[in-house]
């Protein structure tokens, strides 16, 4: 168009004009032989005869306009055909996503075809790298994990970088990126991301990038001769409540950065909340693991922006290493965490036995329910003051025609679901055995039974089955580490058995968890000391004396006491200085199945002639 | 009386206004020689930059405004009308008007005033006019008319000079001035005949250069300029068919730890790495108008400023200063070095 406009201003004034642009213009050169003036920024009028101002004027005037406007509308034309093709491209690129570098590489082609280095990133992996260096691209990256977009000048060109999602795009160019570029550059990046969401989306954690528990499972269907290394975040909770939950998130965030760059090969994956999986193909892990410890638990720097400040925190990071996965890995991993206390376990050495242990006793106990086998013992408590007493009903499970103790089946059958089932069984039995004695039955009972809402109801019921008298049960709960934490609940269930006329004691006193004041606030009936407190009395004079504060206190304020591991005669003989209610142990009487204690009982100390 | 007034970009208008009626301490100046300079240029293309469209806090005037910094004339009349020196006598007008009372101004820094004003620029009438009233403390008397229009750029020189020896000793320093044009040779002459500096012109105007070397300077051509220059001075300002504003191309003439000056003043924004600067060491200082201790200094000196101003002058009318001033020095800029309109 210049060139056109030149040849009729040539004609026009009758002269050798030139339109230069000012890169082939060399002023010095041509003020030899002609005469020029600037016709704006770009372009330089050149002329050789005397032509009057005015006219000169007037062309300048004309081709500063026409140039201006001629760059305005060729540009606005080389704009709309790159969008015509760009949205061409992607309508196709809707087709035919794939994830390999030749598709990357015509995706943004009009970046190298502008010229510009530029490198595609996602989570942190290089997707495709034309021309950057190294050293530029992995600072690049490093800023945009706090910013969205960076733009930094670069000699007499430019740095810009965009992160959309789970992508990164970096530009490199000598001179400054033209604004019209990085928008569709932009446009191309949010239109990528968005794809790779649509066919990754339920695969991909949209916090950490990493991929989720579904692509994990899928993943190791289709995986053979791999190990995983599971991780788990112990006191994540803690940190979620202390601070925010977006410092919990940035806290996942670091882990994850830090995951990234010790696994850089592998593939990562975001199972639960706070817990992590590595899939890993090369077996040389214990020595890896340990060191992969040391730099995970390495202390954490967030920066809170609401104090502006750093905060320090040290995650306790735990570990299972699986040598060989399954399908069952998950459960297996969460069964392992939950019962190992170690930082780093293997499971096949430290948690597969005693899965195999628990699993094996929960087929027994589940033998047991089917075939009638738990059965209720009751053992004699003797009133120290009159031949009275009571019994309490204490569970045994038969196996190949021996008793075991129920203490290894219990947690388990809680876990499994089994408890209650198991816990109705005994009271059935005990409730039984009180009605046909019409004697005082304790049984056990702890706070997963006193939270189930139709426990009382339950209770109310086989009473009025077996027709019990109220006053002669007893409710003996167990004293554990979060018995504490329901104290309105248990404070209610206590007025409610009170009603009913049954009596509330507490098991286990001295054990350790033993909260004093809170004892006095739920107005029990009797207090159990613990066999710890008792088994050494015969020797120890400060355990005697405790034992004679713990029983003294509780006469004063109206609360009965038992106390059992009455195991001898020294123990016997040494208690009848301490002002207690009741005795129990192997010296007053073993427990006995129902058929022995109901015929014929002997409730005197033991001595030889009725050992039975 | 004609008058050319400014009203803003490419609207000034040749009209009649009415003559100025001096006040006390003011003298009538009968308007002889008014220089067009490249600063009124850039205010016509693409102004106003420095013109006030705003009333001028000292001063109150603002658009439309006469223009021209750089005039001068014969003394007509006092304010009482009387024929009494200097009646009758010829001078140029020093543009810069103070406040007297700020901190720059206690200082004797005028140049610096927070409430400057410059006649033909901000906030007072110039020179494209017929009559000018001026206090006598502007005016700088002469016997050469030639000077009446140099004396502004001279002054600029002598400010230049004093802003320079803080950092340098100019004698025998060599200095390359770019650009030929009413600045770049004002601060030629006092540089080379009254500081002593070893001074060399590079112009890219074949007509210009040849102008500077009949005044007797020493010419570079761009090929010829070596890059070892105790100070580069920027007297060219913007300029459109340059692919380098001067004052980056400068840079490069420099010797390490050299500083360059600027006098050209620049309203768009130039781009360059500063490293480089810093890796040699360089500096950029620049200097704006003069002081009245520079005048004084000016005033001793001015009849050992031997160099022929007369020869870069070439007068029009003011009935023409629209075709034959302005839209010359736009379009036909190799055509003369400095135009004086003659009112």
């Amino acid at each position: 168009m210049v060139g056109e406009i030149e040849k009729i201003l040539k004609e026009i004034l009758n002269d050798d004009i030139k339109i230069l642009p000012k890169e082939r213009f060399d002023p010095e050169e041509s003020s030899k032989n002609s005469k020029f003036f600037g016709i704006d920024e770009d372009f330089v009028f050149l002329y050789n005869k005397n032509l009057p101002v005015e006219q000169l004027y007037n062309i300048k005037r004309f081709l500063g306009n026409f140039l201006h406007k001629h760059e305005e509308i060729s540009n606005n034309l080389r704009q709309s055909e790159i969008l015509s093709a760009e949205l061409e491209k992607m309508i196709k690129t809707g087709r035919d996503f794939k994830e390999n570098e030749e598709f990357f590489q015509n995706f943004f082609s009009i970046l190298k075809n502008s010229g510009y280095r530029f490198a595609l990133i996602r989570n942190m992996q290089t997707l495709f790298n034309y021309k950057i260096d190294p050293f530029t691209l992995k600072s690049a990256v490093e800023k945009l994990q706090k910013k969205s977009a960076i733009s930094f000048p670069f000699k007499n060109g430019e740095l810009f970088g965009i992160k959309r999602g789970f992508h990164i795009l970096i530009i490199e160019s000598q001179t400054k990126i033209d604004p019209f570029d990085k928008k569709v550059s932009e446009s191309k990046l949010v239109w990528l991301n968005t794809l790779y969401e649509s066919k990754m989306g339920y695969e991909i954690d949209r916090l950490t990038g990493l991929f989720t528990r579904n692509r994990f499972l899928k993943d190791i269907e289709s995986s053979r001769n791999i190990s995983a290394l599971l991780i788990n975040v112990k006191n994540f909770k803690n940190f979620n409540e202390i601070y925010t939950s977006k410092i919990g998130d940035k806290i996942l965030l670091e882990l994850t950065a830090r995951l990234r760059k010790f696994f850089d090969i592998c593939e990562l994956y975001r199972v639960y909340g706070d817990r992590f999986a590595v899939l890993i193909k090369n077996i040389e892990c214990e020595q890896k693991i340990e060191k992969f410890h040391a730099y995970i638990n390495d202390t954490y720097h967030i920066f809170d922006p609401k104090t502006k400040e750093f905060i320090s925190l040290s995650p306790k990071i735990e570990t299972i290493y699986f040598t060989k996965v399954s399908k069952e890995i998950l459960e297996k991993a969460n069964y392992g965490f939950k019962k190992i206390g170690k930082k780093r376990a293997v499971f096949e050495k430290d948690i597969a036995p005693i899965l195999h242990r628990e699993q094996k006793s929960l087929t027994l106990l589940k033998e047991a329910l089917a075939n009638d086998l738990i059965k209720a013992h009751f053992q004699f408590v003797k009133s120290t003051d009159k031949n009275g007493g009571y019994f309490e009903a204490l569970m045994r499970i038969e196996h190949k025609g021996r008793l075991l103790q129920p203490g290894p089946f219990i947690s388990a059958a809680k876990e499994r679901g089994l408890y209650h089932k198991l816990n109705l069984t005994m009271l059935k039995k005990a409730f039984e055995a009180s009605a046909a004695m019409k004697e005082k039955v304790s049984i056990n009972i702890d706070i997963h039974d006193i939270l189930q809402k139709n426990f009382l109801p339950t209770i109310e019921k086989l009473a009025e089955k077996f027709r019990n008298d109220p006053a002669l049960l007893q409710f003996e709960i167990l004293e554990s580490e979060n018995l504490y934490d329901y104290i309105p609940e248990l404070k209610e269930f206590i007025r409610q058995i009170k009603n009913f006329g049954s009596t509330i004691a507490l098991d286990d006193f001295g054990k350790g968890y033993s909260n004093f004041s809170a004892i006095l606030d739920l107005e029990i009936d009797l207090l159990k000391i613990d066999r710890s407190l008792v088994k050494n009395i015969s020797s120890d004079d400060l355990a005697h004396k405790i034992l004679k504060g713990i029983a003294s206190l509780c006469k004063n304020i109206g609360i009965k006491t038992t106390v059992e591991g009455v195991e001898n005669a020294k123990i016997y003989e040494r208690l009848k200085e301490v002002d207690i209610d009741y005795i129990q142990g192997f010296y007053i009487s073993r427990p006995l199945p129902f058929e022995i204690v109901s015929r014929n009982f002997s409730r005197e100390p033991l001595q030889k002639g009725n050992l039975i | 009386m004609k008058a050319l007034r400014f009203y803003g970009k490419r609207d000034i208008r040749l009209e009649e206004i009415p003559k100025p009626i001096p006040k006390e301490e003011e003298v009538l100046l009968k308007v002889t020689d008014a220089g067009i300079s490249q600063t009124q240029i850039n205010e016509f293309m693409d102004g106003p930059f420095l013109i006030n469209s705003e009333p001028h806090p000292l001063t109150g005037k603002k658009i439309p405004i006469v223009p021209s910094q750089e005039y001068g004339g014969i003394i007509v009349a006092d304010h009482l009308g009387s024929k009494n020196d200097p009646v009758g006598k010829m001078a140029a007008v020093l543009p810069l008007i103070s406040c007297g009372r700020c901190e720059y101004c206690e200082q004797k820094k005028e140049n610096l005033c927070q409430n400057l004003a410059y006649r033909g620029l901000l906030g007072a009438d110039g020179g494209f006019c017929e009559f000018s009233a001026v206090k006598r403390e502007n005016l700088f008397f002469t016997q050469k008319r030639e000077l009446l229009t140099f004396i502004e750029p001279l002054a600029v020189a002598v400010h230049a000079a004093k802003t320079v020896k803080k950092l340098i000793d100019l004698r025998n320093s060599e200095v390359l001035i770019l650009g030929a044009g009413a600045v770049g040779i004002s601060v030629a002459a006092y540089f080379e005949q009254i500081e002593g500096a070893k001074v060399y012109i590079s112009e890219i105007l074949s007509t210009r250069k040849a102008k500077a070397k009949e005044a007797g300077f020493e010419t570079l051509a761009k090929k010829e300029i070596k890059k070892s220059f105790d100070l580069v001075v920027d007297a060219a300002g913007t300029d459109p068919i340059t692919q380098k504003p001067a004052i980056t191309e400068g840079f490069a003439y420099l010797k390490r730890g050299a500083p360059l000056l600027n006098l050209g003043s620049y309203f768009h924004p130039v781009s360059f790495v500063p490293a480089y600067i810093l890796v040699n060491e360089n500096s950029l200082i620049e200097s704006m108008a003069y002081d009245s201790e520079d005048i004084e200094k000016l005033k001793r000196e001015i009849d050992n400023i031997k160099t022929d101003f007369s020869i870069f002058i070439e007068r029009i009318p003011l009935k023409d200063i629209v075709n034959k001033g302005y839209l010359r020095a736009e379009v036909a800029k190799e055509s003369f070095t400095r135009l004086v309109v003659e009112p």
